[in-house]
């Protein structure tokens, strides 16, 4: 494989984790450019795994940028996820739910979610990767990694739910803005 | 959930919603291979500042006091210590002697952290914050390391990173000396600072031009380069420099290689690792880069020789006192005996003992053949299904021992010494001396190229063979991987034998092959040539070996 042809087969999974980690395209285009700059530093041809690294490689750059902004970020608008005020009445919100939500508003949900949870859940969906490749990307136990990927899923459903009531009903926004 | 879990990953990994970039262009700005971001990975190379420049003000008179550090800046270690994870182990577990000790002299501000005092290594963490001084994009010391009470400094190897958030150098200082007593007033000392920057020189290199060029630098401590390049199989081009040096401190500290540059001004990489500033001949410096024969032969493609340069100075000594104490690692640390006979290693092999500290754990071997050497190219500790990286070591002035070292990656002393040990060596590497039978022989030498076969130990091998400049040119491959290699190529002249000059520097046990040497101002046509050794390689051999059981 040439350099060239590693790119072309990474780059999309590459910039998507960057984008949904960093929240917006001029920080994820220059987080991309600069992981395949470090992948091509390396000797890549005798890397075995080389998806996982990639990716590996790829969350190192955006944490470290993301740590880095932390105080210029604006702060997040935080979503109150624990808020169980109706999850019991509502059965298979999947079903009722999820037909309805666009592209646009899973992009909007997706990106409120906290870091942590957010780097288990591109690792997983766009780097494809196995709980164990993810634990040791993040340096945590994959307990952890299971359980985040559950409260991130959970989370996911809830912000759903809201957003959906939240339209339908007219009733007072939670958060989710 | 697992329905939801199917739409969010078809939304991310597939949804329109992502706005892509332009990826061709993206493509192009990777190729001159610039960082954008300061915020690198853990393998990012530090950027270069820019800073204004400004005099740097000497003035020996200011009394130098340290200063206990109070500020609360929590530093990051673990990229420093990617290859000594023993130590960002046993960092974590509060093992380090804590130091936090500070001096500043002309406005730059040394650091010592925390100290680690093994059982046969020193390893002191330090920051340095150049002030308003600095500039480039590294800095390097005339002098670092630990003085004692008699005034002698012990001497070490460092190494620093830029911290761009910080903007201070993070390094580690490591010797091998340890203390004899348990605890030692020393001094950390730090002497005369030199600021890097980049260097280039444009050289009017012909890639096309079989003979040797030579271009007159005479700058920067830079006297010439000499460059050779030999067609290599695959449409290859091997490029091989030497470089003479004006002023010897360049040598060692510039890292001095050739850059080539297609017409777009975007670097050309090599198609395989370099090699660079490999002692030549006669103690010079000598690189070997391989290209693809046609990005160099493009039009418009240049050539540059690019070295780190000197462009300031702050000439002076920080220094640092302070109680070194073997105690934070010694309480957990064991020795225990093995005597386990490594058969498959000649010369009486055995694995004598085994020391385990916070940051490593050391096999020692034990040769009754002096400067035997465990024959594979990878090992590693098996500790319980957990892998520890681990490398061969000399020791010194002991010719038969070696040892193999294991960084403590995330163990304590503790556990390990409640689980099963393997040693697990991989890429077997074995070396084969020639006898006194001629391998080839060469007839009607000329500046054409011929090649002829020949087998050595039952593998077949190809001759290559030229003149050129008046020297002759010998090159060896094999298309069988099992063959490592010829070390080096000799003929008789009476009973004298005369040595080839290997022209390409050979890596033991890197899966290539080829070998060349050149005979300098060589006047026959007709030769037959011997070897000295060769090497064959076996790299998915795989020894295991128990240490231990668990208990």
């Amino acid at each position: 494989m040439t350099e060239r042809e590693l790119f072309d087969s990474y780059n999309k999974e590459v910039y998507r984790t960057c984008y949904y980690m960093l929240r917006n395209a001029q920080d994820a285009e220059d987080v991309c450019h600069d992981v395949f700059v470090t992948v091509f530093r390396q000797d890549w041809k005798r890397i075995e795994n080389i998806r996982a690294w990639i990716m590996r490689i790829t969350m190192n750059h955006c944490l470290n940028l993301l740590r880095k902004n932390q105080t210029k970020r604006e702060k997040q608008p935080q979503v109150q996820w624990l808020h169980e005020h109706k999850a019991a009445s509502i059965k298979s919100v999947d079903a009722v739910v999820l037909e309805r939500e666009t592209s646009a508003e899973w992009e909007k949900l997706l990106k409120q979610l906290p870091d942590k949870l957010l780097a288990v859940v591109t690792l997983r969906f766009i780097g494809e990767l196995s709980v164990a490749e993810i634990a040791d990307t993040l340096h945590i136990p994959q307990g952890t990694v299971k359980s985040r990927l559950h409260k991130a899923l959970k989370l996911m459903r809830k912000k759903l739910e809201q957003n959906h009531s939240v339209w339908l009903k007219g009733e007072e926004r939670l958060g989710t803005s | 959930m697992e329905r939801l879990e199917n739409q969010m990953k078809d939304q991310m990994k597939h949804s329109n919603t992502v706005p892509y970039p332009d990826f061709d262009r993206m493509w192009s700005s990777i190729q001159q291979g610039e960082l954008r971001t300061a915020a690198g990975g853990e393998l990012a190379a530090p950027r270069s500042r820019s800073r204004k420049r400004t005099a740097i003000a000497v003035s020996l008179s200011v009394a130098l006091m340290a200063t206990p550090v109070y500020a609360a800046v929590t530093y990051d270690w673990s990229n420093l210590l990617s290859f000594r994870a023993g130590i960002e182990t046993a960092l974590e577990q509060g093992l380090g002697q804590t130091i936090e000790q500070s001096v500043t002299r002309d406005g730059i501000t040394l650091t010592l952290h925390t100290a680690f005092t093994d059982e046969n290594r020193t390893f002191l963490l330090y920051s340095l914050d150049p002030g308003a001084s600095g500039k480039g994009k590294n800095i390097g010391f005339q002098n670092i390391g630990l003085q004692d009470a008699d005034g002698k400094l012990i001497k070490g190897h460092y190494y620093h990173q830029w911290n761009e958030e910080l903007q201070v150098f993070q390094g580690y200082f490591e010797t091998d000396w340890v203390l004899n007593e348990r605890q030692a007033e020393m001094e950390f000392v730090v002497e005369n600072i030199r600021f890097i920057g980049d260097g280039s020189q444009t050289i009017a290199f012909r890639p096309d031009h079989p003979e040797t060029q030579t271009f007159e630098i005479q700058k920067d401590g830079i006297g010439t380069v000499t460059l050779q390049s030999f067609d290599q199989p695959g449409d290859k081009v091997l490029l091989n420099s030497v470089i003479t040096f004006t002023d010897p401190a360049v040598q060692s500290n510039s890292w001095v290689r050739i850059e080539a540059t297609d017409k777009e001004g975007a670097g050309i990489k090599e198609t395989e690792t370099p090699v660079f500033g490999a002692p030549g001949a006669s103690g010079n410096y000598t690189s070997q880069q391989v290209f693809s024969a046609a990005s160099l032969s493009a039009e418009g493609t240049t050539f540059q020789l690019k070295y780190d340069r000197t462009i300031g100075r702050a000439d002076g000594t920080w220094s640092l006192g302070t109680s070194l104490s073997k105690k934070q690692l010694e309480d957990s640390s064991f020795k225990e005996e093995l005597n386990i006979p490594f058969t498959e290693v000649p010369g009486g092999t055995k694995i004598a003992e085994m020391i385990v500290t916070p940051t490593q754990v050391r096999l020692v071997l034990t040769h009754e053949e002096k400067f035997t050497r465990a024959h594979y190219m990878n090992y590693k500790l098996d500790v319980g299904g957990k892998l520890l990286n681990g490398n061969v070591w000399t020791v010194p002035n002991q010719s038969n021992k070696t040892e193999l070292r294991f960084e403590m990656a995330g163990l304590t002393p503790e556990s390990l010494a409640q689980q099963p040990l393997t040693l697990i060596a991989n890429h077997r590497v074995d070396e084969h001396k020639g006898d006194d039978n001629p391998v080839v022989r060469l007839t009607g030498i000329s500046t054409e190229r011929q090649t002829v076969s020949s087998s050595i130990g039952g593998y077949p091998v190809t001759w290559t063979y030229y003149m050129k400049d008046g020297n002759l040119y010998v090159q060896s491959s094999s298309t069988d991987s099992a063959f490592g290699g010829v070390n080096q190529t000799y003929y008789l002249d009476g009973k004298d034998r005369e040595y080839g000059r290997p022209a390409i520097l050979g890596v033991f046990g890197d899966g290539n092959n080829q070998h060349m040497d050149v005979y300098e101002n060589y006047t026959g046509t007709e030769q037959e040539l011997y070897i000295y050794n060769y090497t064959t390689t076996q790299p998915d051999d795989e020894l295991r070996v128990p240490i231990r059981q668990g208990k």
